[in-house]
Protein backbone atom coordinates (compact mmCIF):
# COMPACT_ATOMS: atom_id res chain seq x y z
CA UNK A 1 0.00 0.00 0.00
CA UNK A 2 2.89 2.33 0.12
CA UNK A 3 2.49 3.14 -3.45
CA UNK A 4 -0.06 5.93 -2.48
CA UNK A 5 2.92 7.03 -0.42
CA UNK A 6 4.66 8.73 -3.71
CA UNK A 7 1.60 10.88 -3.64
CA UNK A 8 1.18 12.57 -0.78
CA UNK A 9 1.20 16.20 -0.98
CA UNK A 10 1.04 16.35 -4.32
CA UNK A 11 -1.80 17.05 -6.07
CA UNK A 12 -4.03 14.19 -7.59
CA UNK A 13 -6.75 13.47 -9.84
CA UNK A 14 -9.38 10.19 -8.54
CA UNK A 15 -11.68 8.67 -10.17
CA UNK A 16 -14.47 7.44 -8.51
CA UNK A 17 -16.93 4.28 -8.94
CA UNK A 18 -19.87 6.61 -10.01
CA UNK A 19 -17.84 8.18 -12.68
CA UNK A 20 -17.22 11.56 -11.14
CA UNK A 21 -13.33 13.30 -11.43
CA UNK A 22 -11.79 14.88 -8.25
CA UNK A 23 -8.56 16.62 -8.37
CA UNK A 24 -6.73 17.99 -4.81
CA UNK A 25 -4.18 17.52 -2.91
CA UNK A 26 -3.57 14.02 -1.52
CA UNK A 27 -2.98 14.37 2.56
CA UNK A 28 -3.32 11.13 3.60
CA UNK A 29 -4.41 7.93 3.12
CA UNK A 30 -5.12 4.30 4.70
CA UNK A 31 -5.02 0.51 3.64
CA UNK A 32 -8.35 0.82 2.43
CA UNK A 33 -7.48 3.77 0.09
CA UNK A 34 -9.62 6.30 2.07
CA UNK A 35 -8.47 9.48 0.40
CA UNK A 36 -8.34 12.86 2.10
CA UNK A 37 -8.02 15.76 -0.11
CA UNK A 38 -7.69 19.49 0.21
CA UNK A 39 -8.40 22.11 -2.05
CA UNK A 40 -10.52 19.80 -3.84
CA UNK A 41 -12.58 20.23 -7.03
CA UNK A 42 -15.08 18.17 -9.29
CA UNK A 43 -15.06 18.84 -12.70
CA UNK A 44 -17.83 18.07 -14.78
CA UNK A 45 -17.67 16.85 -18.67
CA UNK A 46 -19.91 17.31 -21.16
CA UNK A 47 -19.99 16.52 -25.30
CA UNK A 48 -21.60 20.22 -25.59
CA UNK A 49 -21.73 22.50 -22.49
CA UNK A 50 -18.33 23.85 -21.28
CA UNK A 51 -16.86 22.24 -18.19
CA UNK A 52 -18.01 22.83 -14.83
CA UNK A 53 -15.78 23.30 -11.86
CA UNK A 54 -17.20 23.05 -8.96
CA UNK A 55 -15.19 24.00 -5.31
CA UNK A 56 -15.24 21.23 -2.58
CA UNK A 57 -12.54 22.13 -0.07
CA UNK A 58 -12.13 19.32 1.98
CA UNK A 59 -13.00 15.77 1.01
CA UNK A 60 -12.67 12.97 2.38
CA UNK A 61 -13.30 9.42 -0.02
CA UNK A 62 -13.87 6.27 0.99
CA UNK A 63 -11.94 3.64 -0.60
CA UNK A 64 -14.52 1.24 -1.99
CA UNK A 65 -15.61 4.05 -4.41
CA UNK A 66 -12.59 5.09 -5.62
CA UNK A 67 -11.29 3.83 -8.96
CA UNK A 68 -7.98 5.03 -9.83
CA UNK A 69 -5.68 7.67 -8.62
CA UNK A 70 -2.41 9.58 -10.73
CA UNK A 71 -0.32 12.03 -10.12
CA UNK A 72 -0.25 14.43 -13.36
CA UNK A 73 2.11 17.04 -14.57
CA UNK A 74 1.22 20.62 -13.55
CA UNK A 75 2.75 22.21 -16.66
CA UNK A 76 0.52 20.32 -18.83
CA UNK A 77 -2.45 20.51 -16.91
CA UNK A 78 -2.43 24.47 -15.88
CA UNK A 79 -1.94 24.95 -20.02
CA UNK A 80 -5.20 23.63 -20.72
CA UNK A 81 -8.03 25.45 -20.94
CA UNK A 82 -10.42 23.01 -18.91
CA UNK A 83 -13.68 24.69 -20.02
CA UNK A 84 -13.25 24.29 -23.12
CA UNK A 85 -12.69 20.81 -23.14
CA UNK A 86 -15.25 18.57 -24.08
CA UNK A 87 -16.04 14.68 -22.88
CA UNK A 88 -18.33 11.89 -22.23
CA UNK A 89 -19.64 11.47 -18.66
CA UNK A 90 -17.96 8.24 -17.17
CA UNK A 91 -19.79 5.17 -16.82
CA UNK A 92 -19.72 3.68 -12.83
CA UNK A 93 -17.83 0.91 -12.09
CA UNK A 94 -21.39 -1.89 -11.73
CA UNK A 95 -22.83 -1.97 -15.49
CA UNK A 96 -23.43 -5.49 -15.98
CA UNK A 97 -21.95 -4.47 -19.85
CA UNK B 1 -0.85 -14.84 -2.55
CA UNK B 2 -0.02 -16.92 -5.58
CA UNK B 3 -1.23 -13.80 -8.31
CA UNK B 4 0.65 -11.46 -5.97
CA UNK B 5 4.09 -12.93 -6.82
CA UNK B 6 3.10 -14.14 -9.95
CA UNK B 7 2.56 -10.09 -10.83
CA UNK B 8 5.67 -9.06 -8.98
CA UNK B 9 7.62 -11.21 -11.51
CA UNK B 10 5.58 -8.76 -13.91
CA UNK B 11 7.11 -5.22 -12.33
CA UNK B 12 8.79 -3.30 -15.24
CA UNK B 13 6.65 -4.70 -17.68
CA UNK B 14 4.33 -2.79 -19.99
CA UNK B 15 0.66 -4.14 -19.10
CA UNK B 16 -2.67 -3.09 -20.35
CA UNK B 17 -5.61 -2.85 -17.48
CA UNK B 18 -9.37 -3.00 -18.49
CA UNK B 19 -11.26 -1.30 -15.97
CA UNK B 20 -14.70 -2.29 -15.06
CA UNK B 21 -15.97 1.70 -16.08
CA UNK B 22 -14.96 0.68 -19.47
CA UNK B 23 -11.61 2.36 -19.65
CA UNK B 24 -8.52 0.73 -21.05
CA UNK B 25 -5.36 2.00 -19.61
CA UNK B 26 -1.67 1.64 -21.04
CA UNK B 27 1.73 1.44 -18.84
CA UNK B 28 4.24 0.15 -16.99
CA UNK B 29 3.37 -1.99 -13.82
CA UNK B 30 5.62 -0.44 -11.30
CA UNK B 31 4.04 -1.78 -7.68
CA UNK B 32 1.66 -4.61 -7.00
CA UNK B 33 0.23 -5.52 -3.52
CA UNK B 34 -1.84 -7.75 -1.63
CA UNK B 35 -5.02 -6.77 -3.09
CA UNK B 36 -3.40 -6.60 -6.74
CA UNK B 37 -3.54 -2.84 -6.96
CA UNK B 38 -1.70 -1.56 -9.27
CA UNK B 39 0.52 1.77 -9.87
CA UNK B 40 1.72 2.61 -13.63
CA UNK B 41 3.66 4.74 -14.92
CA UNK B 42 4.15 6.26 -18.04
CA UNK B 43 0.25 6.02 -19.14
CA UNK B 44 -1.66 5.91 -22.03
CA UNK B 45 -5.43 5.26 -22.40
CA UNK B 46 -6.44 3.23 -24.65
CA UNK B 47 -10.17 4.96 -25.32
CA UNK B 48 -10.24 8.13 -27.17
CA UNK B 49 -9.21 10.63 -25.59
CA UNK B 50 -11.18 13.34 -26.72
CA UNK B 51 -13.96 11.40 -24.93
CA UNK B 52 -12.65 10.64 -22.26
CA UNK B 53 -9.95 13.87 -21.14
CA UNK B 54 -10.10 12.64 -17.26
CA UNK B 55 -6.53 11.29 -17.28
CA UNK B 56 -5.18 13.78 -19.38
CA UNK B 57 -1.99 15.05 -17.97
CA UNK B 58 -1.44 11.94 -15.76
CA UNK B 59 2.16 10.51 -14.80
CA UNK B 60 1.65 7.98 -12.71
CA UNK B 61 -1.48 6.38 -11.55
CA UNK B 62 -2.35 4.34 -8.96
CA UNK B 63 -5.77 1.43 -9.68
CA UNK B 64 -8.03 -0.10 -7.02
CA UNK B 65 -7.56 -3.79 -7.26
CA UNK B 66 -10.95 -3.91 -6.95
CA UNK B 67 -12.38 -2.14 -10.51
CA UNK B 68 -10.17 -3.99 -12.23
CA UNK B 69 -11.99 -6.48 -14.68
CA UNK B 70 -8.84 -7.45 -16.45
CA UNK B 71 -5.42 -7.17 -17.10
CA UNK B 72 -3.81 -7.48 -20.47
CA UNK B 73 -0.47 -9.29 -20.41
CA UNK B 74 1.99 -10.17 -23.47
CA UNK B 75 1.82 -13.70 -23.91
CA UNK B 76 5.45 -14.28 -23.78
CA UNK B 77 5.76 -12.80 -20.03
CA UNK B 78 3.61 -15.70 -18.89
CA UNK B 79 4.09 -19.41 -18.69
CA UNK B 80 0.19 -20.57 -18.84
CA UNK B 81 0.99 -24.00 -17.72
CA UNK B 82 3.55 -23.38 -14.70
CA UNK B 83 1.00 -20.94 -13.52
CA UNK B 84 -1.99 -23.18 -14.08
CA UNK B 85 -0.02 -25.82 -11.56
CA UNK B 86 0.84 -23.54 -9.38
CA UNK B 87 -2.97 -22.27 -8.78
CA UNK B 88 -3.53 -26.45 -8.56
CA UNK B 89 -1.20 -26.33 -6.27
CA UNK B 90 -2.41 -23.86 -4.60
CA UNK B 91 -5.88 -24.33 -4.39
CA UNK B 92 -4.97 -27.91 -3.21
CA UNK B 93 -2.85 -26.92 -0.40
CA UNK B 94 -5.71 -24.65 0.71
CA UNK B 95 -8.49 -27.24 0.94
CA UNK B 96 -6.13 -29.50 2.81
CA UNK B 97 -5.67 -26.37 5.33
CA UNK B 98 -9.41 -26.02 5.83
CA UNK B 99 -10.17 -30.14 6.45
CA UNK B 100 -7.17 -29.87 8.67
CA UNK B 101 -9.18 -27.01 11.06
Amino acid sequence: MSALGTFIEKKIKVITTDGRLFVGKLEGYDNNTNLILTSTIERIFDLEEETEQIDLGLYIIRGDSVVCAGIFDEEIENSIQWTKVHGVQLKDTKNPF
Amino acid sequence: MLFFSFFKTLVDQEIRVELKNDIEIKGTLKSIDQFLNLKLDNISTVNDETKYPHLIAIKSLFIRGSTIRYIHLNPMLVDANLLQDASRREALANSGNRIGR
